[in-house]
């Protein structure tokens, strides 16, 4: 069966900065997809040129089998998009701005009409559907660029960081939402994400992407059983920290501060565990609150990516 | 496609009629220009040149000409920092059609706000010896250069996708505008330059093709050269508009 979409070897530089660098992967019909990386991974470049809105310097993609560059038209009518910024007219109305893209695509006036209370009905939108968009929340217009995506039934939908800057609980309507896109109408869904629980919570399959290239790519399980890793965790109390770090780096740790926390990847964590309990000791601190976890997604992505904002910061210099 | 357009430029109008204070500016210069030149410089008229012409017609041009400045480019920025403009470019509609709605609606605008000066000119004794004729052919001017000014703005909107740089470069008005015969006939116009620049700018030939029709001796020759100078100036911006679009939806939002 044709994939829904089809990546391969997408390459695509801006001036000396390498947006994508030779890409690869499929999506399969039905399936929820979700690119996954950090901000300037390459993840928006590469939606913009499924979306046809770019050209990539090498490479193909296929949507639908039918190659972009070749059948651009082709492409979007069988493609709904949102785009990372909501692109709708705040002086419109949510009413307006569905009727309109619904006669852009070629619907008559009353089909048009039909699919407009469709699609306000579904996505909770009817009641302010007459009040222009500048009035409405940030949930409000991410749902009603989802719809303007939806108007013309394509059958892969492609959504750039969908949920960012949701509250949860509009996330969690919005989640619930693309479920039932995939799940009940059947529909192809490839996203971006920087949330990692989102990726989990949503997609079939992950693929992480770090400047622009595929660092790996699975099931959300899969991702997090390769890792073979154990994180350790822990706080350190009394000593003096310079000291305990430099003692760590010594002891050819790699070490990631989160918030007050000290982290640490792990094969061997019963063997580490006491290196860094001798670690400490030696430098007059203790261990607290220490932990042994298995990973998370969010471990995985810390592990493929802990280089690159360092790389980001030593090329900014 | 013809549909297409006019949903778009529908919903560009609609749009704009909605930010009233936008439309508010281009009108006022316009107004401006009618009452101060003709209220300041009126008594020149009584020149031979003006070959006993009533120094209103003289101005009147000018202060149609002067309304098109800004219109369509801020429109269309707006569009492109809302992401509005992505939206249709992700739509089956030609890159032609999203060009030309702006530029339509710019037109329409210039062509309103033309009905309500020829009002007030008509309180201040503008007469139209052409008749109705006359008074559709300058709204037909008019929307040419309507057409013509909204095209060279949406070419610089989508060039600069900022609405500080389409501001700034709508100055090019400043030369368009007085670098021609705006004040005084060209027989009255004694720097040598001067003269070749009026020759130049494509403004003139609007400017006396208006001023042929509000003439009781309408000479055809001026009503051909303006024609002629809308259809080349719709051309070039057009065209440029139209390269600009690729480029400018590629560009990275």
């Amino acid at each position: 069966m044709t994939p829904a979409i089809e990546i391969r070897n997408l390459a695509k530089n801006y001036g000396n900065v390498e947006a994508l660098a030779g890409i690869s992967f499929d999506v399969a019909s039905g399936e929820l997809f979700g690119l996954l990386g950090p901000n300037g991974a390459g993840k928006s470049t590469l939606i913009r040129i499924v979306s046809t809105l770019e050209r990539a310097d090498a490479g193909t993609v296929r949507v639908g089998g039918v190659e972009a560059g070749r059948g651009d038209a082709a492409i979007r009518a069988q493609l709904g998009v949102a785009l990372q910024e909501t692109g709708i007219d705040p002086l419109m109305t949510g009413w307006e701005i569905l009727l309109l893209t619904g006669r852009l695509y070629g619907l008559s006036g009353p089909q048009a009409r039909q699919r407009t209370e469709e699609l306000l009905t579904r996505f909770g939108l009817t009641e302010v559907s007459r009040r222009l968009v500048r009035t409405y929340s940030g949930g409000m217009r991410r749902r009603l660029d989802l719809a303007v995506a939806l108007m013309h039934e394509p059958s892969v939908i492609v959504l750039d960081e969908p949920t960012t800057g949701l509250d949860p609980t509009n996330r969690m309507a919005l989640w619930n939402l693309l479920r039932d896109l995939v799940r009940q109408d059947h529909k192809t869904l490839l996203l971006t994400t920087q949330y990692l629980e989102e990726a989990d919570a949503l997609c079939d399959r992950v693929m992480f992407i770090n400047r622009g290239r595929s660092a790996a790519l699975g099931t959300p399980d899969d991702l997090k059983r390769a890792m073979g890793y154990s994180l350790i965790q822990f706080t350190i109390e009394g000593g003096d920290l310079e000291a305990f770090q430099a003692a760590l780096r010594q002891a050819q740790f790699v070490p990631h501060f989160q918030g007050g926390r000290i982290q640490i990847f792990s094969l061997e964590p019963e063997v580490d565990v006491l290196r860094l309990d001798a670690a400490a000791t030696a430098t007059g601190a203790r261990l607290r609150h220490l932990e042994i976890k298995p990973p998370s997604l969010d471990d995985v992505f810390l592990s493929l990516t802990s280089g690159h904002q360092e790389e980001v910061d030593a090329r900014g210099n | 496609m013809a549909t297409n357009v006019w949903y778009l430029t529908v919903r560009a109008l609609k749009v704009s009629i909605r930010v009233p204070w936008a439309l508010i500016p281009n009108f006022a210069i316009s107004l401006f220009f009618l009452l101060v030149y003709n209220g300041g410089l009126s008594g020149i008229a009584a020149l031979p040149q003006f070959a006993g012409s009533h120094y209103i017609d003289f101005i009147l041009p000018v202060a149609v000409v002067s309304g098109a400045v800004g219109g369509a480019g801020q429109a269309l920025v707006r569009d492109i920092e809302t992401g509005y403009l992505t939206k249709m470019a992700l739509t089956p509609v030609s890159r032609l059609a999203l060009v030309l709605a702006p530029m339509l609606a710019g037109m329409v605008q210039l062509v309103a706000q033309t009905l309500v000066i020829l009002l007030v000119s008509f309180t201040m004794g503008l007469t139209i010896p052409t008749g109705f004729g006359g008074f559709l052919a300058i709204l037909a001017f008019t929307a040419g250069w309507g057409l013509a000014f909204s095209g060279y703005a949406v070419a610089i909107a989508l060039k600069t996708r900022n609405g500080q740089a389409s501001q700034a470069a709508t100055f090019i008005f400043f030369p368009l505008l007085f670098l021609s015969d705006t004040f005084v006939p060209m027989s009255l116009i004694r720097a040598h330059w001067m003269r070749i620049a009026v020759h130049i700018n494509p403004t003139t030939y609007v400017f006396n093709a208006m001023r042929a029709l509000l003439s009781p001796s309408v000479s055809m020759p001026a009503i051909w050269h303006g024609i002629i100078a809308i259809v080349a100036a719709v051309a070039v911006t057009l065209t440029w508009a139209l390269t600009s679009t690729r480029k400018s939806l590629a560009a990275r939002g």
